[in-house]
């Protein structure tokens, strides 16, 4: 069976500047794939390329088994895609822009709309202009998907979105998926894409470092520490501390020991507050970066 | 859906341009039969001779309510030169600048069809805002001047607005896919009328006619020939065919980055 989506080798300059070097990756068909990396990693640039918004230096892509720049029209039929930046006709009101987006497909969806509009909370009597940033995002969402598309794409879409709106994002992406449809899901929030992704792909200037499963992604094995104390502790001799700052009895460390080794030194000495995180995205690109020493998977 | 939503976005403009320019011929109408034959004598009067050559006036005469009318050719030439040129360069250019072409090229139609419908769209408004001037300016000489006039020379007169600023708007096209500003088209249209005016007053210059649309076609010309001048009608054609065809295509293979 054909991948939904198939990037071969994809390089992409924006004039001496190199935005993709040689990306490769696959997405099955039907799996949540999640696509994260920095702020000017390539990841807009990778989805504008499978949209054929612009064009490629050399490489190969596959959408569907279709090539973007032949089968333009034929993909976007069976896409609907997200942009990281929302910007649609400003002087339409919602339903106006739905029935613009219907009238492309060929289509009268009203109880997709509905139930799109219900879940994510759009009013379609505003015009686009009178909306919030997160509101146009819940539009462009609910445009990409009215047609119950067999891939989306989306590029960042929960920029902008309040929590309870986010999941109810992630539970439509999910119902997609249990329908049969392909998500690729550009994010630069590590939680997001653990939670609703099945594989994840991690992109840094412009090449694919680590593909991995959402499982292994959680469980990269180290966390971002930080404590104080009412007396004087001496974490350095602990095995598996790296990146150690302390200000007097305040310590920030990154922790990739055992659970139980951190716990019998922190039982020793009277604790004030103690916060246990995710790394942040730089830090778990260094850490992949660094197991791999070397530019590609 | 995309065509409606043009006829709807430009339809003000339309407006404004059509009763502009019909407002204006029916004024020159209503004040042709009290100026008539005195009109000379008063352009002699406000306007020296050289101003005269500039404007495209030193030629006229105003001996039929025609060629009183026919005063009016260049500046409505120029009305409809501007208004075309707003227009044409902005119907695709808009798209990159409001950057709302991720989301219309994102959805199932070619390129090409998109651009196509655009321009349609402003040919149409184009064409309906001068035959709408055509129609007044025909009802005012019906009514205020009721005889001693043939229609035929407005008809010219409004087939050489409409290729001229036909040709305008399709340069402002192709200008517009290279540089998204439409400001260049005033300047465009504006540019082209100082050409003409230095053509008009410097006799060496002559040959630069070939290179004025404001030049290619002149009312009094069209009343005294009866038609268009051939040769400049091709050269407008096939300039128009050759800008729409070149910003297409540049369009088509233009990079949408947001």
């Amino acid at each position: 069976m054909d991948h939904a989506i198939e990037l071969i080798d994809v390089t992409k300059f924006y004039g001496a500047n190199q935005a993709l070097n040689k990306l490769s990756l696959h997405v099955n068909q039907g799996e949540i794939y999640g696509f994260i990396g920095p702020n000017g990693a390539g990841k807009s640039t990778a989805i504008r390329l499978m949209l054929n918004f612009i064009k490629m230096q050399s490489g190969t892509i596959r959408i569907m088994g279709l090539t973007p720049q032949k089968d333009d029209v034929a993909i976007k039929k069976q896409t609907g895609y997200v942009s990281a930046e929302t910007f649609m006709y400003s002087d339409m009101r919602v339903r106006e822009l739905f029935r613009f987006t219907e009238s492309f497909h060929g289509i009268s969806a009203p109880r997709k709309i509905k139930k799109l509009t219900d879940a994510l909370e759009i009013d379609v009597n505003k015009k686009f202009e009178d909306l919030s940033f997160g509101n146009r995002k819940k539009v462009a969402i609910a445009c990409a998907m009215l047609h119950s598309p067999k891939l989306i794409i989306l590029d960042e879409p929960s920029n902008g979105l309040d929590p309870v709106i986010r999941t109810n994002l992630y539970d439509l992406l999910v119902e997609e998926q249990r329908l049969g449809a392909t998500i690729f899901f550009s994010s630069h929030v590590l939680t997001e894409v653990q939670k609703v992704c099945t594989r994840i792909g991690l992109i840094k200037s412009g090449y694919l470092i680590k593909e991995t499963t959402a499982a292994e992604f959680a469980n990269i094995g180290y966390r971002k520490v930080s404590l104080e104390t009412v007396s004087d502790l001496n974490i350095a001799t602990l095995k598996g501390v790296a990146d150690l700052q302390q200000d007097n009895q305040a310590y920030r460390f990154i922790y990739s020991g055992k659970a139980d080794d951190l716990i019998n030194l922190l039982s020793t000495v009277s604790i004030s507050s103690l916060h246990i995180e995710d790394p942040e995205l730089e830090r778990v690109f260094m850490h992949y970066f660094n197991d791999n020493n070397s530019n590609a998977i | 859906m995309l065509f409606k939503r043009e006829l709807k976005r430009n339809f003000k403009s339309f407006i404004i341009c059509t009763a502009i320019c019909s407002a204006l011929s029916l004024y020159v109408i209503a004040l042709t039969p009290s100026l008539g034959a005195d009109m000379q004598k008063l352009l002699d009067m406000k306007l020296p001779r050289e101003m005269q050559m500039a404007f495209g006036m030193s030629n006229l005469n105003f001996n039929t309510p025609l060629s009183v009318y026919s005063i009016m050719f260049s500046y409505l030439y120029l009305t409809f030169g501007i208004y075309a040129a707003i227009m044409f360069a902005g119907i695709v250019s808009k798209e990159f600048t409001e950057k709302t072409a991720e989301y219309l090229f994102s959805l199932p139609s070619n390129r090409i069809t998109i651009i196509a419908s655009k321009l349609v769209v402003a040919v149409l408004y184009l064409t309906a805002s001068i035959n709408i001037n055509l129609l007044i300016t025909w009802v005012g000489f019906a009514k205020i001047i009721k005889t001693g006039y043939s229609i035929e020379p407005i008809l010219f007169m409004s087939a050489g607005w409409w290729l001229g600023s036909l040709f305008f708007g399709a340069m402002a096209f192709l200008l517009s896919s290279f540089y998204i500003k439409t400001k260049m088209a005033v300047g465009l249209v504006m540019g082209a009328y100082l050409l003409q005016v230095v053509i008009s007053l410097k006799e060496q210059l002559n040959l630069l006619k070939y290179f004025s649309p404001f030049d290619w076609f002149k009312g009094n010309d069209i009343i005294n020939a009866a038609g268009l001048p051939i040769s400049h009608s091709l050269i407008a054609l096939a300039s128009i065919i050759i800008c729409f065809v070149v910003g297409s295509k540049r369009f088509v293979n233009m990079d949408v980055l947001v």
